[in-house]
This record gives structure tokens, sequence and C-alpha cells, in this order.
């Protein structure tokens, strides 16, 4: 079982489309990681991903009232996030933000500092850079799949895609990945 | 089934995604593909690099950011919001109110103007709007007396006052002037230049300081220029000022700085002073002369006036001022005492001479306005 898929009780979505704030506490301790997570390894920039993150849990808490409960509530939160990055990332002030170098210098490395290894250090760049460098609607599947790890249903239901779609754009992910990284293959 | 069609489902090989059949159909092939089990394997070593990616954690403190935002809004601050909006309709709101509020000031200051200026056109003197520059220019050096009340009243009318404030004895002449008005402006054609010799620009500037600066005894002054310049009772007022050319008025102006100074007994000799000399008019305090008005009605009018000529020249007067007004022309005239009855008497013989306000007591200099007309 996935972490916070117990937070998808019944009582607690009760209390969540209540008002309750506690409840709602709950749910962002439980998931602000995941969510924070999407939107910095799509957007590259810590300050901007707390601020969609935020934006995310705000209007999960508008929204509540009306969820029914057919998805779980983390696949309901990754949509939600998924979609104001994209909005974001579509959005003309953010296309004239540079990519590429600049993207990936401002990535946070969780396990940055002198202490790291050199090889490690390398490894954790490349990785960053070659899922930075994805297009974003692969960038998205990938993230969802290989460092989240939704289903493909999931991700369908996610991002409003087809499976066939999904399928492809991972796949299409995969090989890019594939290129860049080889030089890491055992 | 081909290489491509296997690539297609290695991903999904690899995260069992497969349904059994496709992945029976995948696996044969597989066994028999070196090449797609290299590409196989590659795929499976990048999954796995993507795997070992660390989790992003949310920076402290989030959950509590978020939850700030999310507290219910005091009702207070409910109904503020209300009641002010929002910043972003606000502002619009509050500089549109400010565009608005310029675009207002702007209409009234250019529709004033156009107000004054229609009330001009109103105005039955259709004379162009002289400066109150003009007005003491004209004024104070000239010795052309009270006939221009009518024009110094119409000024007023359409200038307004003066930047300076008169005494109330000015104020009351200046009212009571411009009530005396008894005849229309002269028309458009007669009006004087607006451009200044040097000389009348400094007799200007004289008179200027005179207002500014009224002489100790400036209410004896004032007084008797008063009655030095009002037109006599009973008789028709020269009403404007001639468009006198500008070597005319520096020519009045030297004749008049050369008059001498005005005594008590002149001021005694002078009947029917009216009180009504404009305030502006105190300037004249320098003629010195009482003022004799003549009319000579004559046949030839160009002929009378050569005659005058020679009159003046024979015996030593000086012509002050001349000017048109209504079809005659009037000649100021300072005649001296001795030759002020030959000069009348001669004056008499060119035509029909009628003489007002004869002086009991000749003073040394007469100044004296002939008006001759046909």
């Amino acid at each position: 079982m996935r972490e916070g898929d117990a937070a998808d009780a019944p009582q607690f979505l009760e209390r969540l489309r209540a008002g309750d704030a506690r409840a709602f506490e709950a749910l962002v301790t439980t998931h602000q990681h995941r969510v924070f997570g999407v939107a910095l390894r799509m957007l590259g920039n810590a300050a901007e991903a707390e601020e969609i993150a935020q934006e995310a849990f705000l209007r999960a808490h508008r929204s509540l009232p009306e969820f029914r409960g057919d998805s779980r509530l983390s696949t309901w939160l990754y949509a939600i996030v998924s979609r104001l990055c994209l909005n974001r990332l579509a959005s003309s002030d953010r296309k004239a933000v540079a990519h590429g170098e600049e993207i990936l210098l401002r990535i946070a490395d969780p396990r940055g500092g002198p202490e790291a290894g050199a090889e490690r250090g390398e490894l954790e760049s490349a990785l960053h850079r070659a899922i930075a460098e994805l297009s974003e609607e692969r960038r998205v599947v990938v993230i969802l799949r290989d460092l989240e790890g939704l289903s493909y249903e999931e991700i369908a239901s996610v991002l409003s895609l087809e499976l066939g779609t999904v399928r492809s754009r991972l796949h299409r992910a995969h090989m890019d990945l594939k290129d860049k990284l080889e030089r890491f293959h055992p | 089934m081909t290489c491509d069609e296997t690539r297609e489902l290695l991903s999904e090989l690899l995260d069992e995604a497969l349904d059994a059949g496709e992945r029976a159909r995948v696996e044969a092939h597989l066994m028999g593909c070196a090449d797609c089990r290299r590409e196989l394997d590659g795929l499976r070593a990048t999954t796995g690099l993507l795997a070992r990616v660390e989790r992003a954690r949310a920076p402290v403190g989030f959950v509590d950011r978020v939850m700030t935002q999310v507290r219910p809004v005091p009702w207070y601050r409910r109904l503020g919001r209300a009641l002010f909006f929002p910043l972003s309709i606000k502002l619009p709101l509050e500089a549109g109110a400010m565009v608005m509020v310029a675009f207002l000031g702007v209409y009234l200051l250019q529709t004033t103007p156009e107000l004054k200026e229609a009330a001009r056109r109103d105005s039955p003197a259709p004379t162009s709007s002289p400066p109150a520059i003009e007005r003491s220019e004209r004024s104070a050096p000239s010795p052309a007396p009270p006939p221009a009340r009518g024009q110094e009243a119409e000024s007023k009318r359409q200038a307004p006052p003066p930047a300076f404030s008169g005494d109330d004895a000015r104020h009351g002449a200046r009212d009571e002037a411009q009530k005396n008005v008894e005849s229309p402006a002269p028309p458009p054609g007669q009006e004087p230049p607006r451009t200044e010799s040097p000389a009348a620009r400094s007799q200007m500037s004289r008179s200027t300081e005179m207002r500014e600066s009224p002489p100790a005894s400036s209410d004896d002054a004032q007084h008797g220029a008063r009655e030095r310049l009002a037109p006599p009772s009973g008789q028709e007022p020269a009403k404007t000022e001639a468009p006198a050319t500008r070597s005319e008025r520096s020519r009045s102006t030297e004749a008049l700085e050369r008059l001498p100074k005005r005594t008590d007994a002149d001021k005694k000799g002078v009947p029917g002073a009216a009180p009504a000399a404009p305030f502006f008019l105190s300037a004249k305090q320098q003629i010195p002369a009482p003022v004799v008005s003549g009319a000579l009605t004559v046949t030839d009018r160009q002929r009378a006036e050569q005659s005058l000529a020679e009159l003046i020249r024979k015996t030593g007067a000086r012509e002050i001022a001349r000017r048109e007004e209504n079809g005659a022309v009037v000649v100021e005239v300072a005649v001296p005492q001795p030759e002020y009855a030959a000069f009348t008497r001669e004056l008499a013989a060119l035509g029909s001479l009628r003489l007002e306000d004869q002086p009991t007591e000749i003073p040394p200099l007469v100044r004296l306005n002939v008006r001759i007309s046909e």
C-alpha cells in the first residue's frame, strides 16, 4: 500500500468534505513531498515549485466538498499539481525563462554537499539533466511513472490521456533517457 | 512480431503492464533477437538509474504556510474585502478616476477662456481687447483728457483689473467712470498701435510708478486731475482717443513734459469739473494747463486745418495731439497766455467757433481742444 492510502478512509474523506482543518492538515502533511516533488522536477525551481505546490493544496481545499472519491486522494492531488505545472510552463512568462543549463543548475540536489562523492554527483547531475531536457509532456509521464510510481492507468487518469498515449510517451521518454544515460549503464 | 513492434512494448514489459498474450509474443521475439535483448537491457538499466533519483522533500514549514492560507477568513476581513474591492479591481478604478479628474481639469481650463472670448464677442464694441498695460500707456502720457472715458470703461469690461490695488477714492472714480459710459468705443480702425516707442514706454513706466506710489498729496492732486480731465458740464466730451501714431504719441509726451507745473490758482480756474475721472488718469497731474474746448465749424476742413497749423506756428503755440473723431478732427494745442486772445480771434475767423469753459484767469499756458468739423 502506498503512503497516504490510509488517508483515503471514508471517515477521513467525510472530515475533509466537512471542512475539518485538522483533517486537511493531515492531508497536506501526508502528500506535501509528492506534490512538491512533482512541481520541483517539472519546473526545476524550488521557490516556484513551492508556490505551485501551495496553490495545488489551496485548490484542493476549495474543491474538497465536491470530491467524490472516484480516485485516490493522491491521484487527485497529482492531477491538480500536474495541470498547474503544465499551465505554468505554457505561460508566456515562463517561456521567457531559459531552459537547459540554467534550469538544471537551479534544481536542488537533495544529497548535495561537499561530502558527496564525485561519481554519485555526476550521476545525479546527469539524471536531472536528462529528465529536465525531456519535453514537458514526456517529462511529466516519466516523473509520474518512474519517480512517483503511478500505474499507466493512473497516469492516464491524472493527465486525462488515453492509455495508449501514455504508453507511447513513456516509451519515447525511456528511449531518450537511455541514450543520454548510456555511459552510466553497468 | 517485428523488432519495432517488440521495442514499443519493452517499457511495458519491464513495468509488467502487458497482458499475458502480448508478453508471450514479446518474449518469443526476444529469444531470437540479440539486438532487442540489448535494447531491453539498456532500458532496464535506465529505469534502474531513475529509481535511484532521490525523492524531493517539501521545505520546512510548508504545511504551516499552506494552513495559514486555508484558515477561514474572519467576518470583518470578509466584510472589508467586500467593501473595498480587491486590488485588481480597486487599482483600475482609482486610475480611471484620476484620469477622469485630469480630463475634467483640462476641459475646464480650455472652456473657461472660450467663454470669456464669447463674452467679448457679445459686447457692443468690436474693438480688439487691449491689454491692461496699453490702457495705462494711453492714459498716462497723452494729454487727451477725459474723452477716453467710454473706451476706458470698455477696456475695463474686457480685461481684468490690474494687479495693483488703488485706494478707495481711486476705486470710486473707476466705478463711476464705468457708470458714466456715454458713447460707444471708437471703431476698430482707430485702435492705437500696440508697439511702443522707447519714450512712450518710459512714460508708461513712470505713470505706473505714480499709480503704485502716489505722492503725499495724492488726494488733492487726483481731485485736481479730475477737475482738469473731466469734460465741462453740458459739453460733449471727446469720447475716444485718436489713433495716435507712435510719433504723435512721443511728440505729445515731450510737449507735456515741457509744460509748466499746475498751480493752485490754475485749479480754481476750471469750472464744471466732474469728479468722475478714471483713477488711472491721475498720471495727468503733469498737465499744467486747464482745458478749453472749442468747436469750430468750417466749410472746408482741410483748409481749416492748414490755417490752424499756420496759426499755431505764428503764435508760438504747440500742437500736442491730433485725432480723428466721427468725421471731425480734434487738435489739442497749448497756447501761451500772451497769444491766447489772438489765437482764439483768428481761429474764430476760420469758421463758426464756439468756445466753452473759458477760464476767468488766463494761465501762462492754455490747453485748447479744437474740434474742427464741417
